[in-house]
C-alpha cells in the first residue's frame, strides 16, 4: 500500500490550482507544436526553459512535460490531415492515418490516434508509478550485445516485411543505412562522409530527413496532381469512430502500449522506435496485411499508442537514476538544474512530491489532452478544406521555422529542401521511404553498438549468443528469416509493408 | 580675436555634440548576444545562462543566450571567430574547445591563441574516477594495483572520443603507469549508464555528474583530479591524498569575444565578471553542481588556455590518440 500513499503525495502536489493551471499551459502548447510540422518539443522545451526560472520546480516541471507528451498527441494531427508528420514520431502514422483521410475517414482516423494515446498514456503511467525503479534497474542490463540483437532483428523484420519491390525496398534501406553514416563516428572520432562541413560532423537531423522526405516532397507531389485545386478528401464522413474500429483497435492499442513502453525505458529510448515496431507488428499479425496502407485503422491505432506509452516511459532513466536518455530528458534534468535539484537517484526519495506529483501531474495531463483533442477533431477536418494556395505555403513556413529551430541552423533549412527534391524522386520512382527511415534509425545504432560489445569482448564474436537476452533475441531474427522462406509466408509477403 | 569668441562657441558646441554621441555609444547600446557552444540542459548552458542573467543586470541591456551546438563546440567557436570584436557577440569557451579540440582535429577552421580575446574564466569543474558499489575496488591504489596484475584486462567509460573526460582517463592511465581499456559513449548518460549496468570497470566524469550517484551510493568516488577535496563529497581524496600528485585535469568555462576587441571593452566586460563571481550567491547557485567559480585577469585566462593546451597537447602525444 506503499503506492497509494505515494500516489497521495503526488495527488496532494498535482492538484493545486497553479500545478493544474501549468499542467494546461504545458499540454496546450505541446498540442500546438506537435501540430506545427517540424517545431518540436525539444526547441520548444528549450526556448521556455529560462522563463521556468520563475515558476516552483514542480510547476516547471509539470508544464515541460506535458509538453513533450501533449506533442505526440498533436503529431498525429497533421500526420493524418496532411500526411506531415507533425512531430517526427509520428511519421508512422502517416502512412495508414492520411490514407484514411483520403477516404474521408480523417475523424475517425484522429479520434482512435487521441483514444489509444489516451489509453497508452494511462497504462504506462501506471506502469511508472508501481515499477519504475526495477524498470531502471532491468534497462541498465540491458548491453551493447542486447542493443545489437534487437536492432538486427529490427532490421531482418523490416526486410522480411518489405513488400511488393523487395529489391527497391532493400536499395532503400541500404540508403537509410549510409545516410545514417553520416557524421562524426563515436568509436573512432573519425568524421564520414562530411565533405569537410562541420555542419554534417554531427550527422543529419531525423527532423530534417523526415521533414523533407515527407512534407516537402508530398507538397510538390500534390501541388502536380491537384493544380491548387482543394485536397482530394471525399467526404468527411462521420467524424466519431464505428463500432467496428473499436473492435479492429483495442488490441493493437494494448500491443503498441507495450512495445512503446518497453522500449521507452531503454537506454536512448523514446517515442519513435516503439511507433515503427507497433506498425510492424501490427502489419506482420494482421489477417489481411494488404490493408496496410490504403487505411487500416490498426495502423495508426497502434503505432500511436506506442509512441505515446514510449513518451511516459522514456521519464524512467531520468527521473529514477537521474540519466536522460534523449534529447527532451535532458532539457528536463537542465530544468531540474535550473531550479537547484540535481537530477540523480536521490531524486525520488528526497523530494518525493516532486516525482510523485509530475506523475499523478501526468495522468491528469493525459486526460486533459483527451478532452481537447476530441472535440478539436471537426475543427481539424474543416481544416482540409483550406485552399492549399493557403495551406502549403502556411506548412513550408512553419516547416522552415521548425527545421531551424532544432539547432539554429540555417544549413538545415537548406539540407530539408535537398530532401524534399529526393523525396520527390523516391515518389516518380515508386520508391518507399519508410524502409529508408528506418535502416537511417537502426543502422547507426547497430554500428556503435557492434563495435562497443566487440571493443568490449576484446574482439570476441560469442558475446552475442553467450548472453542470453542477446541469444534469444537473434534466435528471433532466425525465425523470421525461416518464415520467410515458408511458400504461405513468402506468398503473403507481396502485400506487407505496401503504402500505396 | 572677434572670431574666436564664436569660434569657442563652435568648438564647445561640437565637443558637447561629441560627448553627447558618446554617450548614445556607450556599450551597450543593444542587446548582447552570448553564444554557448552545446545545447541547451547541460553544465555549459546553466553556467551561461547565469552569467547572462547577471550580465543583463549590471550591462543594462538584454544579454541574450545563443545556443550553437555542433561539432564538438567547433561551431560556436568558429561563428564567434569570424564575429566583430564589438562587444555585441561574447562567448562561452570551454576548455575543449579552446585546449583538447585544436590539438586533435584537423582542418579547423580557428585558432584558439589568435582568434580570441579572453576576458576571465567563470567556472571550472574537476572530474572523478569512479567504480561501481558491488566494485571490489575502494581505492585508486587497488585500482592501479588490479590494472597491473592484468593490463588491458579493466576498462574505463568516457562521454566521447576526445573529450576532457577520454582524456582524463589518458592522464590517469600515463601518470599511474596502467592500461585500461577506452570506451566511448555518445555523452555522460550512456557512459554512466555503462558503469552502473557493470558493462564497463570504471567512469571517469565530471563531478557535477558522477556527484549524484556517487551521493546516492551507485557508486565509489576513487580520486577526485583536483588539488583539494570536495565539499559535495567529503569522501573522495584529492589527487595528492589518492597517491597520484599530478592527476589534476579540470574542465573550465570562461567568457571570451571575438579578436581585436578593444582592452577598454575587455576592461568593462572583466570588471562586471569579477562583481558577479564574488557576489556570494554565485558561488551557492553553482556548489551542489560541483562548479567552482573562479576568476581570473583577461592575462591570467590567456595563460591557462596556452598551458592547457600545451599539456593536453602532450597527452595526447603521449597516448597516441587521434580521431583517425
Amino acid at each position: 500500500m506503499e503506492l497509494l500513499a505515494h500516489l497521495g503525495i503526488g495527488l496532494e502536489a498535482a492538484f493545486t490550482l497553479n500545478n493544474l493551471l501549468y499542467c494546461l499551459i504545458g499540454v496546450t502548447l505541446g498540442t500546438l507544436v506537435g501540430v506545427l510540422p517540424g517545431l518540436g518539443p525539444v526547441a520548444t522545451i528549450a526556448m521556455l526553459l529560462p522563463i521556468t526560472y520563475g515558476l516552483s520546480p514542480a510547476a516547471a516541471l509539470i508544464m515541460l512535460s506535458g509538453i513533450y507528451y501533449g506533442a505526440q498527441y498533436g503529431g498525429s494531427t497533421t500526420a493524418i490531415l496532411v500526411n506531415l508528420p507533425g512531430e517526427s514520431s509520428s511519421v508512422v502514422t502517416c502512412l495508414d492515418g492520411h490514407a484514411m483521410a483520403r477516404k474521408g475517414r480523417a475523424g475517425a482516423a484522429l479520434a482512435i490516434a487521441a483514444i489509444g494515446s489516451f489509453i497508452a498514456g494511462s497504462l504506462s503511467i501506471l506502469l511508472l508509478a508501481a515499477a519504475a525503479a526495477p524498470l531502471a534497474e532491468v534497462a541498465l542490463k540491458f548491453g551493447p550485445a542486447e542493443y545489437f540483437s534487437l536492432m538486427l532483428l529490427g532490421l531482418v523484420a523490416a526486410v522480411v516485411l518489405a513488400q511488393g519491390d523487395v529489391l527497391k525496398a532493400v536499395a532503400m534501406t541500404l540508403l537509410g543505412l549510409l545516410l545514417g553514416l553520416v557524421g562524426t563516428d563515436v568509436n573512432s572520432g573519425v568524421e564520414r562522409f562530411t565533405f569537410g562541413l562541420p555542419q554534417l560532423s554531427d550527422g543529419i537531423s531525423f527532423v530534417v530527413i523526415s521533414m523533407g522526405i515527407f512534407g516537402i516532397a508530398e507538397i510538390i507531389a500534390n501541388l502536380e496532381r491537384s493544380r491548387g485545386q482543394p485536397p482530394q478528401v471525399a467526404r468527411v464522413g462521420s467524424l466519431m469512430p464505428t463500432r467496428e474500429d473499436y473492435r479492429r483497435s483495442w488490441k493493437p492499442m494494448l500491443r503498441g502500449t507495450g512495445l512503446g513502453a518497453v522500449l521507452g525505458v531503454l537506454p536512448g529510448g523514446g517515442a519513435m522506435l516503439g511507433a515503427f515496431a507497433s506498425y510492424m507488428v501490427e502489419k506482420r499479425i494482421a489477417r489481411h496485411p494488404e490493408r496496410f496502407g490504403q487505411g487500416a485503422i490498426e495502423g495508426v491505432a497502434g503505432p500511436e499508442s506506442a509512441n505515446n506509452a514510449g513518451a511516459q516511459t522514456s521519464f524512467i532513466p531520468m527521473l529514477v537514476l537521474g540519466l536522460p536518455s534523449n534529447a527532451v530528458m535532458a532539457l528536463m534534468a537542465g530544468a531540474m538544474m535550473i531550479h537547484g535539484i540535481v537530477p540523480g537517484p536521490q531524486v525520488i526519495d528526497e523530494r518525493p512530491e516532486l516525482f510523485w506529483g509530475l506523475i499523478v501531474s501526468m495522468w491528469i495531463g493525459n486526460l486533459l489532452l483527451l478532452v481537447l483533442n476530441l472535440p478539436l477533431v471537426g475543427i481539424w477536418v474543416r481544416l482540409l478544406s483550406v485552399p492549399y494556395r493557403l495551406l502549403y505555403p502556411s506548412i513550408l513556413l512553419f516547416c522552415c521555422i521548425g527545421v531551424y529551430s532544432v539547432n539554429n541552423s540555417l544549413f538545415d533549412v537548406l539540407l530539408t529542401v535537398a530532401f524534399g527534391l529526393l523525396g520527390y524522386l523516391f515518389i516518380k520512382l515508386r520508391c518507399e521511404p519508410a524502409p529508408l527511415l528506418l535502416g537511417y534509425l537502426l543502422g547507426p545504432l547497430m554500428e556503435e553498438n557492434l563495435r562497443r560489445a566487440m571493443l568490449l569482448s576484446r574482439g570476441d564474436p560469442t558475446v552475442f549468443v553467450t548472453r542470453p537476452l542477446s541469444l534469444t533475441l537473434l534466435i528471433l531474427c532466425v525465425l523470421a528469416v525461416g518464415l520467410m522462406l515458408i511458400p504461405r509466408v513468402r506468398a503473403t509477403r507481396h502485400v506487407a509493408f505496401s503504402e500505396d | 580675436m572677434k572670431i574666436i569668441l564664436p569660434l569657442k562657441f563652435a568648438l564647445a558646441a561640437l565637443a558637447l555634440g561629441v560627448a553627447a554621441l558618446a554617450q548614445a555609444d556607450a556599450y551597450p547600446s543593444r542587446a548582447v548576444t552570448l553564444v554557448v557552444p552545446f545545447p541547451p540542459g547541460g553544465a555549459a548552458d546553466t553556467v551561461g545562462r547565469y552569467y547572462a542573467e547577471q550580465l543583463s543586470a549590471s550591462l543594462g541591456q538584454p544579454v541574450v543566450v545563443d545556443n550553437k551546438p555542433g561539432a564538438g563546440t567547433a561551431i560556436a567557436a568558429e561563428a564567434v571567430a569570424k564575429a566583430k570584436p564589438d562587444g555585441y557577440t561574447l562567448s562561452l569557451a570551454t576548455a575543449g574547445q579552446l585546449t583538447i579540440l585544436p590539438n586533435l582535429q584537423k582542418g579547423l577552421r580557428y585558432d584558439p591563441l589568435q582568434d580570441f580575446t579572453p576576458v576571465a574564466v567563470l567556472a571550472s569543474v574537476p572530474n572523478v574516477v569512479a567504480v561501481p558499489a558491488a566494485s571490489k575496488v575502494d581505492t585508486l591504489q587497488a585500482l592501479i594495483d588490479q590494472a597491473k596484475a592484468r593490463p588491458g584486462a579493466l576498462s574505463y567509460s568516457s562521454c566521447g572520443n576526445g573529450t576532457l573526460c577520454h582524456l582524463s582517463g589518458e592522464l590517469l592511465k600515463n601518470l599511474a603507469g596502467i592500461d585500461l581499456l577506452h570506451v566511448p559513449y555518445k555523452g555522460s548518460a550512456p557512459a554512466v549508464t555503462a558503469v552502473l549496468g557493470g558493462e564497463v570497470d570504471v567512469a571517469v566524469d565530471t563531478l557535477t555528474v558522477l556527484a549524484p550517484q556517487i551521493q546516492a551510493g551507485k557508486l565509489k568516488g576513487l580520486v577526485l583530479s583536483s588539488a583539494q577535496r570536495s565539499p559535495l563529497l567529503p569522501g573522495v581524496p584529492s589527487a595528492s591524498e589518492a597517491g597520484l600528485p599530478g592527476f589534476e585535469a579540470s574542465g573550465w568555462f570562461g567568457l571570451v569575444l571575438p579578436k581585436g576587441a578593444s582592452p577598454q571593452l575587455v576592461e568593462q566586460l572583466s570588471a562586471a565578471i569579477a562583481a558577479i563571481a564574488q557576489a556570494p550567491q554565485t558561488a551557492e547557485r553553482f556548489a551542489q553542481n560541483g562548479i567552482s567559480v573562479e576568476h581570473s585577469t583577461p592575462a591570467g585566462f590567456a595563460k591557462l588556455i596556452a598551458d592547457d593546451g600545451a599539456r593536453w597537447g602532450e597527452v595526447i602525444r603521449a597516448g597516441n590518440i587521434t580521431l583517425e
